[in-house]
């Protein structure tokens, strides 16, 4: 890692308001729905009132949208590239310096949840949930921090957005639609049995890959419960994470760099 | 990941304290860049030598791929075919990296960062010893003459002057040994254009090797060794501005005092004529007149002829500077072509 560019992405972020009003938006948001829920007495007090890990995708979001590809359309990558400086430590010191400040900041707005559930009911202090809660934020925050390097690399400005809802988009439409029918009995008949096992195994296989690609996490509290396998969850977050900083790499690497704007 | 420092010691080489004229300059060899999957040339088979501690100047009409040399040297650009090295080693190579300093014609920065940020940043960048960050940053703002107020000001309240000053210091700030120019003095007042001449000449005296591109050519004649003619992404002629201009010809533009007794024209001619010069045009009203010689020799004898036919000589001037006579020459020539 650099140090000097894990700095420049902190104070670039600092220095932009409108995403500093929706991070400070993204903290305050579920703490004032479930004090809203504790309100309408649809929660008990006794309950640990903490959000989803997912929470942390949406930080690394708010601090990862444009972090090359801003760089790129303004021209100041090449002045950074010009220094005693590899593609691969520079896509890798963005990588740390996005998903550490993503995992700072759903870890504060962990802590601000669980601090409110024990100021209600203090024997929550005993409980742990939120350690294993807090792991699986950090891990999602650096595995959605690769992806959002990956979709970076590609584009310039702010596309890398518009890049990540259309390919999320046609995921889901995908998912929703194509994949019954292509595995429907008019469009498999004649296929016989083989064949439409292949068809329901790759569109499984798709299907999961996608997931795992927009949702690169290890599961922590489901592997303490016993009830999701350590092994295949950490292999795939840790190809997710390889996979895309290789290709952010790769591509950045046959990139021609000019001054101005691109 | 490579280490830099021991990518460094591995060449044999420094990249803290790199030494001014040493390593074997920069070579390029045949160079072509296309853009367009072929369909535009920007560089044509191009062949360049700097030697080490030498100030080349690039000099060609807009278009001609002096920039895009700039950009293949730093790396930025991939080329079709033909070598470049610096000091023996890639472009691409995390040395020549920290030997070699740029500045673009028109840098970006950004907007949030103070000038002392920004020079923090890539001070902090080129591997440089953070404890000798602060001191070294200072030196470089005070030398490239950047207001003391300005330097923990936003770099958006900066003028373009203010940040072509910057840019300059940033491309110093890794003590480089090369120093890639692109048009210095763009976009700067009068003051700041004599700073980057002072900076140059420093430069060069201090042994550092340049590179610079500019369309000012007194800059270009006062700053560098040697000149390099760029026409449609190939050198066409090279020029050694340290020579004597003995062997060529120009034309001088000759003023004198016209309080005194009128100037005969029929003696001017006659000294012209006995020194081989040429009159073309002789206007006693202004009290000029504007002479074609052949060579330094026919100055000299011309200037002593009149000074002894008792013309009151006040000023002898050539009428182009040398690079812009051979400039014009040359463009005219490529022309024709």
């Amino acid at each position: 890692m650099n140090r000097a560019i894990c700095v420049n992405t902190w104070r670039q972020f600092k220095s932009n308001n409108v995403r500093l009003i929706l991070l400070t938006l993204l903290i305050l948001a579920p703490l004032a729905h479930f004090t809203w829920r504790r309100c309408t007495y649809e929660y008990d007090l006794m309950e640990d009132m903490i959000s989803y890990p997912f929470v942390a995708s949406l930080f690394a979001l708010i601090w990862g949208v444009g972090v090359i590809s801003c760089e790129r359309q303004h021209g100041t990558i090449s002045l950074v590239l010009a220094r005693p400086l590899t593609v691969s430590r520079y896509v890798l010191s963005k990588w740390f310096a996005v998903g550490f400040a993503a995992s700072l900041c759903s870890l504060q707005c962990l802590f601000v949840e669980h601090a409110v559930s024990v100021i209600l009911y203090p024997p929550l202090l005993s409980n742990l949930d939120f350690v294993a809660n807090g792991l699986e934020r950090v891990i999602l925050a650096f595995g959605t921090a690769s992806m959002l390097i990956f979709y970076s690399s590609l584009v310039t400005g702010l596309k890398d957005l518009a890049l990540i809802v259309g390919t999320l988009f046609a995921g889901m439409v995908g998912m929703q639609f194509l994949r019954p029918i292509l595995i429907s009995e008019v469009c498999m008949r004649g296929a016989g049995t083989a064949g439409q096992q292949f068809m329901t195994h790759l569109t499984n296989v798709v299907g999961s890959g996608f997931a795992v690609f927009f949702f690169p996490n290890i599961p922590v509290s489901e592997i303490l419960n016993g009830s999701s396998a350590i092994f295949t969850s950490t292999i795939n977050f840790v190809c997710v994470v390889t996979v895309c900083l290789s290709l952010a790499i790769f591509f950045l690497s046959r990139k021609e760099f000019s001054y101005g704007q691109d | 990941m490579r280490d830099v420092n021991a990518a460094a010691v591995q060449a044999g080489g420094s990249t803290c304290q790199p030494e001014s004229a040493s390593g074997s300059g920069i070579e390029v060899v045949n160079l072509c860049k296309t853009y367009k999957g072929g369909r535009v040339k920007a560089i044509d088979g191009l062949s360049l030598t700097v030697r080490p501690g030498e100030a080349l100047g690039l000099v060609g009409p807009n278009g001609a791929g002096k920039t895009t040399l700039l950009g293949c040297l730093m790396g930025f650009l991939n080329y079709q075919s033909g070598t470049i090295s610096i000091d023996g080693l890639a472009v691409d190579d995390l040395v020549t990296r920290s030997n070699v300093g740029y500045l673009p014609e028109r840098l970006t920065f950004d907007r949030w960062m103070t000038g002392r940020d920004f020079l923090h940043y890539h001070h902090e960048l080129s591997g440089r010893p953070h404890k000798l960050q602060e001191a070294e940053t200072e030196e470089l703002l005070r030398r490239v003459d950047l207001e003391p107020s300005a330097w923990s000001k936003p770099v958006r309240k900066y003028s373009r002057g203010m940040l072509q000053r910057l840019g300059f210091a940033q491309a110093l700030i890794g003590k480089p040994r090369y120093l890639l120019l692109d048009e210095p003095a763009s976009g700067m007042d009068p003051h700041g254009v004599l700073v980057v001449q002072e900076l140059l000449q420093s430069l060069r005296a201090e042994g550092l090797t340049f590179l610079l591109n500019s369309h000012q050519l007194d800059q270009i004649e006062r700053s560098c060794d040697r000149v390099a003619f760029i026409q449609k992404g190939k050198v066409i002629k090279e020029e050694n501005l340290r020579d004597r201009e003995s062997s060529l010809s120009h034309t001088l533009i000759i003023k004198w005092l016209l309080d005194g007794a009128p100037v005969e024209a029929s003696a001017f001619t006659r000294v012209t004529a006995h020194c081989g010069a040429t009159l073309e045009q002789f206007s006693p009203e202004d009290g000029l007149a504007r002479v074609f010689v052949d060579n330094e020799e026919d100055s000299a004898s011309l200037i002593k002829g009149l000074v002894e036919a008792g013309v009151p000589v006040t000023r002898v001037l050539p009428e182009l500077s040398r690079l812009q006579r051979v400039f014009i020459d040359e463009m005219r020539r490529g022309e024709k072509q």
